[in-house]
């Protein structure tokens, strides 16, 4: 369903709402179901490694404009080869140069 | 000489990822002093590639009118209802609210079956242990 629809489908039953209002609140009620729903949506994304640098944004890979969009990272490759997570504690004062 | 981070043995320990202050971190283990350091340049090749499999959000509505949310089209109501549900509250209409919040959560526990289901109609899913 489009969002034009929905908008149209909100304003039959409340007219005095206007269009950004009811944008703000989807995108509000898109938020709270992504929340809800951890899993419904699942992505990869692409990047190059930088030398000297292990610290990135989710917004470095490309596809992804805003880090929030990442709810969970379920895997991570290199190469099309799996990485292991860290389990260990990461030194509090490390912090990335780059 | 300096092993290339691609022709490290593989699955490997060598490189790792971690998540921390809501950034990636992904780099070599430094076995002496137990932490993570960045790959050097010696050790990368121009062909070398990261990739992230990640559960997200859908991307927000903008002005164009056009666009769908990228859930499956099954819950796209189930937005809807939401809104109408905060709509109805504000308006004061208690059983229009209630309503709409039970057809919201009905999406949700049919978003969440869909989610345990796999295409061929099983309800496995292999679940991945983080520590």
């Amino acid at each position: 369903m489009k969002q034009k629809e929905m908008i149209e489908m909100i304003q039959q039953d409340y007219p005095d709402i206007g269009e950004t209002q009811i944008r703000a609140m989807l995108n509000r009620a898109m938020d709270k179901f992504s929340e809800e729903t951890k899993g419904l949506l699942q992505k990869t994304a692409k990047m190059a490694p930088v030398a000297d640098k292990r610290r990135y944004s989710f917004s470095d890979f490309t596809g992804i404009t805003d880090s929030e969009e990442v709810l969970k990272v379920t895997r991570v490759d290199f190469n099309n080869k799996p990485v292991k997570r860290f389990i260990g504690n990461i030194d509090l004062t490390d912090t990335d140069p780059s | 000489m300096t092993t290339k981070a691609s022709k490290f043995e593989w699955p490997t320990n060598d490189i790792v990822w971690a998540i921390r202050d809501y950034k990636l971190i992904i780099g070599e283990y430094d076995y002496q002093e137990n932490k993570i350091t960045s790959l050097v340049a010696s050790e990368l090749e121009g062909t070398d590639e990261l990739q992230i499999h990640y559960e997200a959000k859908s991307a927000k509505f903008t002005t164009d009118i056009n666009l769908s949310p990228e859930y499956p089209s099954q819950f796209h109501d189930g937005i809807m209802y939401k809104v109408l549900e905060q709509l109805s509250v504000k308006a004061g209409d208690a059983n229009k609210a209630s309503y709409y919040r039970a057809e919201y959560q009905n999406c949700v526990n049919m978003a969440k079956k869909y989610i345990n289901e796999s295409k061929d109609g099983t309800n496995y899913v292999i679940t991945q242990h983080s520590f």
